[in-house]
């Protein structure tokens, strides 16, 4: 009976390749799961940003459609990146990695430069490249991760302070500092929170990781004396009732959309859009709220998880440290930025201008997040491409 | 590595349900329980320069009630109780509640002497049936006596009582009521002169059948006595669109009205030009252009003001150094708004000296090729009235500030634009032109007038100018012994009788006939 049983395991597939083709079958659920989650997403944020910017375009371009058709170009756009990422290997991030920190340190810097620089409100944190600006720490962002990802998969082996966590403290802290002096503090911190993230999965000992925390808020203490600008939101977020017209209106009407029952008040319907300024881009998780109600918004978060949920099931599943903090970075600049966008609209944190990646109005941090895709689903293929090559 | 990626993903679950208990219980509290109310809408009156009310508000109440928490027969009940109190018909407030709605208005703003019956219907209903369902809530209207006489200097307001036009939208911060307190407005605006001008402009838009007409009439220091439109809107109507006075913003061609610019540009520039004599044929050729009008004779400067002489003025124009003609109509404040502070005011047409072609300093100085407003024609009505010293328009005599503190707008000095010389000779011309020129039709009895007629052609958007299509214009001075009224009268494309001294020039006539019979004083020697 015995003999006869190792027989046939023998006639089968060793159970070393069952496993990986297993993997592989997993692994591609995986990224099915994240790009259907992605694009639902998507979905929904462009029917309310139909919504949100309605009224706004018909106002200010003369055409009720305006904004929604330029939004829907950007979806064009991002997803003609998205597929060129996921051709470009992603070894070529490592050979080249001192060039892309290098251009991501330049381009930081532009916004300072008096006719690149472009500054709306109080600020300034474009790059006006004449036919689009783009906020400088949208591209910080994309640079940074694939920093950051060469640098902790490469030095792993000799884990010493001086050869891995040194250089990327000053990356992070030297990012951190760039982008709030644009007094785009949110983002800043933003970017920091994806390194943090990167960083703890990349196996930096916690108190190195505290260490950068600390250093970058030490600065920002600095910057809130200076910038009352700072200041002024966070009291606003404190007590939104103090000054219910000036510090506190965005506040009051932002908690306000969340009370329009189960189903909301029907897409287009709400009035929100039209009291606050910038709801197609800021406050679009509000004007979900009040128009497809708590099943809108609990489908939103629902979205979001899944899609970080099976990025980080996929980021185990890939093999290998680089591609695994490759896909935990990009995905988690569409999910925790967006849970920090929607803390900040249900009143949990101070106000700042983040929008929630992959739903709101705006073309650069749409084509980054499609990048981001892009880049994840190249990790999968290459993870298939080596198990194949193993197998044989 | 595999342990801290689910330490990440457990952090970021914690995140999502602290997400999702917040968000249901936003849904299901009263954390925010009604927008912030901005104000109760109340707002401070517009006066006119004698005290009288161009705008005011006044407290009105409305009675609300929330039908899902009332049976068919407190319905019904509710209804017979304020349709009795209230004089309405029963059937028409048991309409409201078969809406279907939820919350329902039974009566909107019912002036305050009506609302001892609202507070005794609501107190009736509780102690009747023991619950509040009744909603009183006080809303301010806002009211114009005057009506489209004025509505397109005083402004309107929308639902929310905030001023969306005229000096309602331009003061619309010291006006509306903040934390109880309100500022007041007065503006030099004459009640009744502002009723006759627009009165008789509109007879006089009707009789000539022109499309539009507007018309403006200032004292010799600068202050608006009237500002009026017709067509204009009732500002008591909600629905109507608002705008401001054509005044303002309306841009025309002002046509000979021009020519007093030009002549005192060659009175003060020209060397030697006093002693100008012109056999007028009716032809004179520029760059090629022929231009063809009546022959006048021989004519002097004045007749050439007088008669309104094309020919005449054009061979004065030949003198003229472009660079200086041109910053000299600059200074008399063409191309630039003036200070009056009504929303929606244009700055007229004076391209830049470096655009001009060698035929534009002829066609502007016979008011061709040049935009202009009303109140830019007032202000250089204005200049001419005094002088030669730039005397701003104003409409806004004083502003009453929230705080209790009096403001006065504060102008710039006023500053010699012309030689007190050139205006002198400047208004004997214009005395002519009414005596026995153009503007004959415009002499008054017992006051003497000064005045320029105008007749602009309208600019055709798709090349050249309408055919038959003409703006009349007229502007005139008011004197006795000195100057003592301004006053500048527009027809827009009249049918019949298309000339300005024909059309435009009766109704200044008209106008000030009945100022002066109204008022006496505005035109006594001191």
């Amino acid at each position: 009976m015995e003999s006869n049983i190792e027989r046939k395991v023998n006639f089968l597939p060793s159970s070393f390749d069952l496993q990986k083709s297993e993997s592989v079958k997993r692994a591609f659920f995986y990224v099915q799961m994240v790009f259907i989650s992605a694009f639902s997403l998507i979905a929904i944020g462009l029917a309310f940003i139909l919504s949100s910017t309605y009224s706004l375009s018909l106002q200010k371009f003369g055409s009720p459609f305006f904004l929604f058709i330029k939004q829907l170009m950007w979806v064009a756009v991002g997803i003609v990146f998205m597929y060129v990422f996921t051709k470009i290997d992603t070894s070529l991030y490592i050979k080249y990695v001192k060039l892309i920190l290098l251009f991501g340190i330049i381009f930081s810097l532009l916004p300072f430069l008096p006719n690149l620089g472009k500054s709306r409100g109080d600020a300034f944190r474009w790059v006006n490249l004449g036919f689009i600006s783009i906020s400088a720490s949208e591209v910080v962002k994309v640079i940074l991760i694939l920093y950051i990802s060469v640098v902790l998969s490469k030095k792993r082996d000799k884990k010493s302070f001086f050869n891995s966590f040194l250089p990327m403290f000053i990356v992070s802290v030297l990012f951190f500092i760039i982008i709030s002096l644009q007094l785009d503090v949110s983002m800043a911190f933003l970017i920091l929170i994806t390194s943090v993230i990167m960083m703890y999965v990349g196996g930096i000992p916690l108190f190195q990781i505290v260490l950068t925390v600390l250093v970058s808020s030490f600065f920002i203490l600095f910057l809130g004396e200076k910038f009352p600008y700072i200041q002024n939101r966070v009291f606003a977020f404190l007590d939104p009732w103090s000054d219910p017209f000036g510090r506190g209106y965005h506040l009051i009407y932002m908690l306000k959309s969340f009370q329009s029952g189960i189903f909301g008040v029907g897409i287009g319907n709400g009035t929100i859009k039209l009291k606050l300024p910038e709801a197609h881009t800021d406050s679009i998780f509000s004007v979900i709220g009040e128009e497809a109600g708590l099943f809108g918004v609990l489908l939103v978060i629902l979205f979001m998880t899944l899609m970080f949920f099976y990025s980080l099931k996929l980021a185990m599943e890939v093999r290998s440290i680089y591609r695994s903090l490759l896909v935990i970075g990009f995905s988690s600049t569409v999910s925790i930025w967006g849970l920090v966008s929607i803390l900040v609209n249900i009143g949990l944190l101070p106000p700042t201008g983040t929008n929630l990646p992959l739903l709101s109005y705006g073309g650069a941090n749409l084509v980054t997040s499609l990048i981001g895709l892009g880049i994840i689903y190249r990790c999968y293929k290459e993870y298939v491409k080596d198990s194949k090559r193993e197998t044989l | 590595m595999n342990k801290r990626i689910l330490v990440v993903f457990y952090i970021f679950l914690v995140l999502v349900l602290v997400v999702v208990v917040r968000v249901v219980y936003l849904n299901f509290s009263s954390i925010v329980s009604s927008a912030p109310k901005r104000s109760s809408g109340d707002r401070g009156e517009i006066f006119d320069r004698n005290g009288n009310v161009l705008a005011v508000s006044y407290k009105t109440f409305s009675l609300g009630v929330d039908s899902s928490k009332i049976s068919d027969v407190e319905g019904k009940y509710i209804a017979k109780v304020v349709s009795h109190s209230l004089g309405l018909k029963y059937d028409d407030v048991v309409k409201k509640f078969n809406k279907g709605s939820r919350f329902v208005w039974l009566v909107r703003k019912v002036p305050e002497n009506k609302v001892g019956d609202i507070i005794r219907i609501t107190n009736d209903f509780e102690s009747v049936f023991g619950k509040k369902v009744l909603v009183v809530v006080e809303e301010y209207v806002r009211r114009y006596p005057l009506g489209e006489k004025a509505s397109t200097v005083v402004g309107s307001v929308n639902v929310d009582n905030e001023g969306i036009s005229g000096f309602e939208y331009s003061f619309n911060d010291v006006l509306f009521e903040k934390e109880r307190k309100k500022g007041r407005l007065y503006l030099t605006i004459d009640k009744y002169i502002q009723e006759i001008t627009y009165l008789e402009l509109m007879k006089s838009v009707k009789e000539f059948e022109a499309d539009l007409g507007f018309a403006v009439f200032a004292t010799k220091e600068g202050e608006i006595l009237s500002m009026v439109d017709y067509p204009s809107f009732d500002p008591n109507n909600l629905s109507v669109i608002p705008f401001s006075s054509r005044v303002v913003s309306y841009v025309i061609e002002p046509g000979s009205v021009m020519k007093l610019a030009s002549m005192s540009f060659a009175l003060s520039f020209v060397r030697g030009i006093e002693n100008f004599y012109y056999n007028c044929d009716g032809v004179i050729r520029i760059y090629g252009h022929l231009i063809r009008e009546k022959a006048h004779g021989k004519v002097s400067l004045e007749d050439i003001i007088a008669y309104s002489c094309n020919v005449g003025m054009l061979r004065v124009i030949e003198n003229f150094d472009d660079r200086s003609f041109y910053y000299f109509l600059r200074s008399l404040g063409f191309g630039d708004k003036t200070s009056v502070g009504l929303p929606g005011e244009e700055k007229g047409i004076l391209r830049p000296f470096s655009d001009w072609s060698g035929i534009s300093k002829y066609m502007i100085g016979i008011g061709q090729e040049i935009g202009v407003t009303g109140i830019q024609l007032l202000r250089m009505g204005l200049v001419i009235a005094n002088n030669g010293f730039n005397v701003y328009p104003k409409i806004v005599k004083e502003i009453v500030l929230p705080s209790g503190d009096r403001k006065y707008i504060r102008y710039s000095e006023e500053m010699r634009v012309i030689n007190s010389d050139v205006t002198r000779k400047i208004m004997k011309y214009m005395r002519s032109a009414v005596e026995y020129g153009t503007g004959k039709l415009a002499g008054v009895k017992f006051v003497d007038v000064a005045g320029k007629t105008g007749t602009g052609q309208i600019y055709n958007p798709s090349g050249g100018y309408y055919k038959d299509s003409y703006n009349a214009v007229f502007l005139g001075i008011a004197l006795k012994g000195e100057a003592k009224l301004v006053g500048v009268v527009v027809l827009v494309n009249p049918k019949r009788l298309k000339q300005g001294g024909m059309s435009a020039a009766p109704t200044f006539r008209s106008i000030l006939e009945k100022i002066v019979s109204y008022n006496p004083y505005l035109i006594q020697t001191q």
